[in-house]
């Protein structure tokens, strides 16, 4: 519940911050956007190809032969 | 890549560009409020487009091809169109072999998307030369039918950004919409 209200107050003073300068602030927010992307890229990478087909209900048969080549 | 630029945004931008030459499009819901700046994370960009004919979209396929976008359900643009788009079925797209960020295109599939597609806008506190569906629209589906803690916080986002242009006549008109047609 804390860390909620404490979420929340940090998005309510980051769109006035935000608003006030996105000049400033945008590229803060672009690192942030770009750190998360990797991140779950990273993350998708450890998943089997099974998974992956799974989660993204993947049917494209080039694709997910370029799945099981991965990392060979 | 590029680390001081938005790789999302360039992902949603070359997307856009090749989809603009073939149809009319709304870009909706999360990367709408990333692009007027919340920091929260978001792995795919929800796109509407109006139907086109069968040979338009091949056209289109290959476009996106030559771009390095995959579709995720199929390489065969027929099995695609039919299968999927003309049966209202969400496709997606990814560029250069990563699963993330992809793009969810479907589309317009009633009355309420219509109307979105009547009022898109390019929104010029984004910077982005894209379309969007209205602020208001964006707001009324995420306090009228989405409403998860994360959609209630970025119709509050976009309240706070917004404050000074939002319609709350259109917001409501719109609510009146999604309780017709998708409750």
């Amino acid at each position: 519940m804390i860390f909620l209200e404490k979420n929340l107050e940090f998005n309510r003073l980051w769109a006035k911050k935000f608003k006030e300068n996105p000049k400033k602030y945008r590229p803060l927010l672009n690192r942030f956007i770009n750190a998360q992307i990797l991140h779950a890229q990273k993350q998708l990478n450890k998943l089997s190809t099974e998974k992956l087909i799974k989660i993204f209900k993947i049917k494209n048969q080039v694709i997910i032969e370029q799945l099981n080549n991965r990392n060979k | 890549m590029d680390t001081d630029s938005n790789w999302l945004v360039e992902f949603c931008q070359s997307f856009c560009k090749i989809l603009e030459n073939f149809s009319k499009y709304i870009v909706v819901s999360g990367f709408f409020v990333i692009s007027s700046g919340r920091s929260r994370a978001t792995e795919d960009i929800d796109i509407i487009m109006e139907p086109i004919d069968y040979d338009t979209f091949e056209k289109m396929f290959d476009e996106l091809k030559k771009n390095d976008f995959d579709c995720l359900q199929s390489s065969n643009p027929h099995e695609i169109y039919y299968n999927y788009l003309m049966e209202r079925i969400p496709i997606r797209f990814i560029k250069d072999n990563k699963l993330i960020p992809n793009v969810e295109l479907k589309f317009v599939k009633d009355e309420i998307d219509k109307y979105q597609m009547k009022t898109r806008k390019i929104v010029e506190f984004t910077g982005l030369d894209i379309y969007f569906s209205s602020i208001e629209a964006n707001i009324a589906f995420k306090e009228e039918l989405l409403k998860s803690p994360k959609d209630l916080d970025d119709a509050n986002y976009l309240r706070i950004v917004y404050s000074e242009i939002i319609n709350e006549q259109e917001i409501k008109k719109l609510k009146g919409l999604i309780r017709k047609y998708r409750l």
